[in-house]
């Protein structure tokens, strides 16, 4: 799984072109033998572009019988990642398994620690774990792609620790790859931006709690009803929202009328002060201004 | 980071905003008559004057009065 519960990085960020059409389904293939070898898998499933590609073939390599993803439901678990997993889901006959995970209760998470991932990751592959030999399923898996492999990612340790597999990295699928791969077979997620948890929004030491959570999330959605595409990421700086969209968006967004909307839109959400980032949206945002490499 | 000498940068520049810091982070508080920052140019301007005094992330702050009266300078590049 590498969002929502998965580090924000710089993992979306397309390191190299999409190689050729015969690499790809070379390596389509040998994820699908990967799979089988396997002969049964249980996938931690956030929506994303990674996990709803990895679910897609799993099923198709494995069937319903012997492929579960599921899904572990929290506060830091946007609302909009799990209706695109549902819509993944049911368009594609995917068994699906909702599970409520309870980071948010571990102190060590809620501290907001710069390795709060580690103990998301914990929580949600200790109960995925159990639930793969009480469904009879031999391995775990996650959607991390060889491009996350540079980042910063703590939550990884806690996946490794846990015997996690991640097939789409150990064969060598690039972000870019996935997106193309999900593109030709009509995935809804090939162009999704990304989407990582919602804690990832806080910096770190700022206690993660429901209320901020939540806080965030109804921003960001107000955000994007004001008809902002793409990568929409709102900052919470305790009674600040700093908002990041686009380069390409914010010149508009600056012009005063505009403007005001997207104050009132975050205003409304519970936020005193709101601030447009100049650059705009940028993966791993917090973890350059908190200097974590 | 140097707040002050940011300030005065960007006084000199026709940009009137009071400059908060927040570690690494600047946000500017623009005074009535700051111009808004529709200009990719002016946008690119401001970030590297950031960098220069030792922010990584800079943000203007959207106040009420700010969003009612900010002019849009016609020689900003659109």
């Amino acid at each position: 799984m590498t969002s929502p519960h998965s580090d924000e990085g710089a993992s979306s960020r397309a390191r190299h072109a999409v190689v050729s059409e015969d690499v790809l389904l070379a390596r389509e293939a040998r994820l699908q033998a990967w799979l089988r070898e396997a002969r049964s898998v249980l996938l931690g499933f956030s929506g994303g572009v990674d996990s709803a590609y990895l679910a897609l073939i799993a099923h198709e390599a494995l069937g319903s019988e012997r492929f579960l993803a599921v899904i572990g439901r929290s506060a830091s678990y946007p609302m909009e990642q799990w209706e695109r997993a549902r819509q993944v889901a049911d368009r594609y006959g995917i068994p699906v398994l909702e599970i409520d995970t309870d980071e948010l209760n571990d102190e060590q998470y809620a501290a907001n620690p710069v390795n709060r991932c580690y103990f998301c990751k914990t929580e949600l592959w200790g109960r995925l774990q159990p639930l793969a030999r009480a469904h009879h399923l031999a391995v775990v898996v996650d959607g991390t792609n060889a491009s996350d492999l540079g980042d910063y990612r703590p939550g990884a340790r806690a996946a490794r620790e846990r015997g996690v597999r991640s097939p789409l990295a150990e064969l060598g699928f690039e972000k870019a790859d996935i997106r193309e791969l999900s593109r030709r077979r009509g995935l809804p997620t090939w162009s999704a931006p990304s989407s990582p948890c919602l804690s990832s929004r806080l910096p770190y030491g700022t206690p993660v709690t429901p209320a901020r959570l939540r806080q965030v999330e109804d921003a960001e959605r107000a955000v994007r009803e004001l008809g902002i595409a793409g990568n929409i990421r709102v900052r919470h700086h305790g009674e600040l929202a700093r908002i990041e969209i686009d380069g390409a968006e914010i010149g508009a967004w600056l012009e005063p009328e505009r403007a005001g909307l997207l104050r009132e839109a975050v205003v409304r959400a519970g936020f005193r002060r709101v601030a447009l980032d100049l650059r705009g949206f940028r993966s791993g945002s917090l973890n350059v201004l908190e200097g974590v490499q | 980071v140097n707040r002050e000498a940011f300030e005065g940068e960007l006084a000199q520049r026709g940009l009137p905003v009071r400059v908060e810091s927040r570690e690494r982070l600047a946000v500017l508080v623009p005074f009535s008559g700051a111009p808004a920052l529709t200009g990719d140019t002016l946008r690119r301007d401001v970030q590297s004057l950031a960098v220069k005094h030792g922010f990584t992330h800079v943000a203007i702050e959207l106040t009420e009065e700010w969003c009612s009266r900010a002019a849009v300078p016609r020689s900003q590049p659109e």
